[in-house]
């Protein structure tokens, strides 16, 4: 058996981890439990997954015994780690692998392990930016001033794999800023109602088919897409279509890769909604484009935070709290004329009088 | 057709109409020449989730499910799930058959509990018959707002009639003159946040106008997030 899985370990390894040694493996194996655990559970799907995924790790000795002693561990920080902790943990650990090839797969295998139960949430999440942003001690290598003029050069090698970097153009120079995504939560907290039984412990929510012969637990369905004879779809086979069935254009990553910058009026901001916001690091910044911001100008680029079929637009302002990118996606309004209000329809009130309600009695 | 109540400059009140604003269809999930359709199943009964199969096969059930199928109900397993209503279950797992007792959790932005207390309702105040959404008088330049505030919806308000189209328009004209925004707020002294159906969002409320020749266009954008940075951390 041990020779069996020997040689399916070595037949399955990723080209790309086939030079790690144990200490690497331990890494990737302590990455992978991370993304696991991070909401605290481990789903039926995510464990199979991991399986999977353990198998493209290199051959080696008691590889089964080194995942077994990370599962207890990587458990217990989930549980009691801040976010933060748990981001900072993800991301040392990413650092110990070699190359930005290897750590590239490894972030792949993180987000199909995240996605596996088909459900990816905040922690998850969290862990999987944290795996994608660029260590400090990387960030410090590349960057000598925050204001130095910036002189235009290739997309860093790293950047067109695991790092979340904005390349932003403007007059022929570029700017470069790490970006990490802001939300209500990290501003203010949250608000949640949680429902209790009557020992005042937090119930689960489930839900009780229409027929009422199941209870269904978190867990228990799953989603996909299937064709009129039921057969199912895999996902690798779907394909983003436009609103009239053409297939969509792909677009790239925006990071990493220079985007050119223009000036727009305000109410361009105002004319969209605005569906994510970043707050970014200066790493190199065009002093001329920095005088801008502090002008209070604002700057619209394109923005594809991953490969994908939407490209957004994204807004570039700074205000004295720091400079920020706003996410969105353009919000129509029309013009109002005296001759078109608004007409409220009303429906036909007689059109009930044979429903006599008797409850009102 | 949505309404809301409002005030002007001169604290003249009116009933109007107001809509959201379209935005673009993404795209969906599909095959060029097959129709498909998303559906929900039953992955697993209660039997295989974690829990279950830790307590009959151990933590580590892996080579179980692959040698036995011990997950799989062949009965059951593939049932398309539709149309289901929602229950709780005790701590214990047992179905309530009375509504739980609800309690609400303040939790500060690094995740840990602030307050416990008895949830209340918070009704919609937008189109309160008494207590008409307040114009403060606070103008905040166009360009300092979108610096300042992150505006996640924006409502259309429109005329119903044409007493209302001059009482939007005058609002609409002095509001493009000064190019800024007016802060709207409910409550006697506007300074509440506007809540748009019961216990949702609160939002702070900034009004737009617009006018091109006779025609305008009147726009609330409404903000539950400052930009800018969480607390204690700083620009790198």
């Amino acid at each position: 058996m041990g020779a069996w899985n020997t040689f399916a370990d070595t037949y399955g390894t990723d080209k790309a981890l086939a030079g790690l040694d144990a200490e690497q493996i331990r890494a990737v194996v302590e990455v992978l439990l991370l993304v696991m655990y991070a909401d605290g559970r481990a789903s039926v799907m995510e464990r199979m997954e991991l399986a999977e995924l353990l198998d493209k790790l290199p051959a080696m000795d008691g590889k089964a015994g080194v995942v077994e002693a990370h599962v207890e561990a990587a458990r217990e920080r989930a549980e009691k780690a801040s976010g933060a902790d748990i981001a900072t943990f993800a991301r040392s650990a990413a650092a110990r692998l070699p190359d930005p090839a290897a750590r590239a797969v490894v972030f792949r295998m993180a987000t199909a392990l995240a996605t596996a139960d088909l459900q990816l949430g905040l922690p998850e999440s969290a862990v999987l930016t944290a795996l994608a942003t660029p260590s400090a001690s990387r960030r410090r290598k590349r960057s000598s001033s925050s204001t130095k003029p910036a002189e235009p050069q290739a997309p860093h090698p790293e950047d067109s794999t695991m790092a979340r970097e904005l390349i932003l153009e403007r007059g022929g120079r570029q700017s470069r800023f790490g970006l990490g995504k802001v939300d209500r939560i990290k501003l203010y907290g949250q608000r949640r109602r949680i429902p209790l039984d009557p020992q005042d412990q937090a119930c689960e929510r489930a839900e009780l088919t229409a027929d009422g012969s199941l209870v269904l637990r978190s867990g228990m369905t799953a989603q996909a897409y299937f064709d009129d004879d039921g057969i199912w779809i895999p996902q690798a086979e779907l394909q983003s279509l436009t609103a009239d069935g053409q297939v969509a254009e792909k677009h790239d990553s925006t990071l990493g890769v220079p985007v050119p910058l223009e000036a727009v009026d305000p109410s361009a901001v105002l004319d969209s909604q605005i569906t994510g916001v970043y707050a970014l690091d200066a790493e190199e910044v065009d002093p001329e484009l920095k005088a801008a911001l502090d002008r209070g100008e604002i700057f619209r680029f394109a923005f594809n935070y991953r490969a994908g079929t939407n490209l957004q637009s994204a807004f570039l302002v700074a205000n004295p709290g720091g400079v920020f990118a706003l996410v969105g996606q353009p919000a129509e309004s029309d013009w109002c004329e005296l001759a078109r209000p608004v007409v409220d329809v009303f429906e036909d009130e007689d059109e009930d009088d044979d429903d006599l309600d008797f409850e009102m009695f | 057709m949505r309404k809301i109540h409002l005030t002007n400059a001169g604290g003249r009140d009116a009933t109007v109409s107001m809509e959201g604003l379209r935005t673009p269809s993404g795209t969906r999930p599909g095959l060029p020449d097959r129709a498909v359709r998303f559906s929900r199943y039953l992955a697993c009964t209660e039997n295989g989730l974690h829990d279950r199969l830790t307590a009959a096969h151990g933590e580590d059930y892996a080579e179980a499910l692959i040698a036995g199928d011990p997950e799989i109900d062949l009965e059951q397993v593939g049932r398309r799930v539709e149309g289901t209503d929602r229950i709780y279950l005790s701590a214990a797992g047992d179905v309530l058959y009375a509504a739980p007792r609800v309690v609400e959790v303040i939790l500060g932005p690094d995740g840990q509990e602030k307050l416990r207390r008895a949830p209340e309702d918070i009704e919609a105040n937008i189109n309160a018959e008494d207590k008409p959404i307040r114009w403060t008088g606070r103008k905040m330049p166009r360009r300092e707002v979108v610096r300042r505030f992150v505006f996640r919806r924006t409502v259309q308000i429109r005329h119903v009639d044409g007493v209302t189209y001059d009482y939007l328009y005058e609002m609409a004209k002095s509001l493009a003159a000064d190019d800024a925004l007016m802060m709207l707020g409910a409550g006697d002294r506007g300074r509440e946040p506007l809540v748009f159906q019961t216990n949702g969002s609160p939002y702070r409320g900034f009004l737009e106008g617009r006018v091109d020749g006779e025609r305008y266009k009147l726009l609330l954008h409404l903000s539950n997030m400052e930009l800018k940075r969480p607390d204690g951390e700083v620009e790198k």
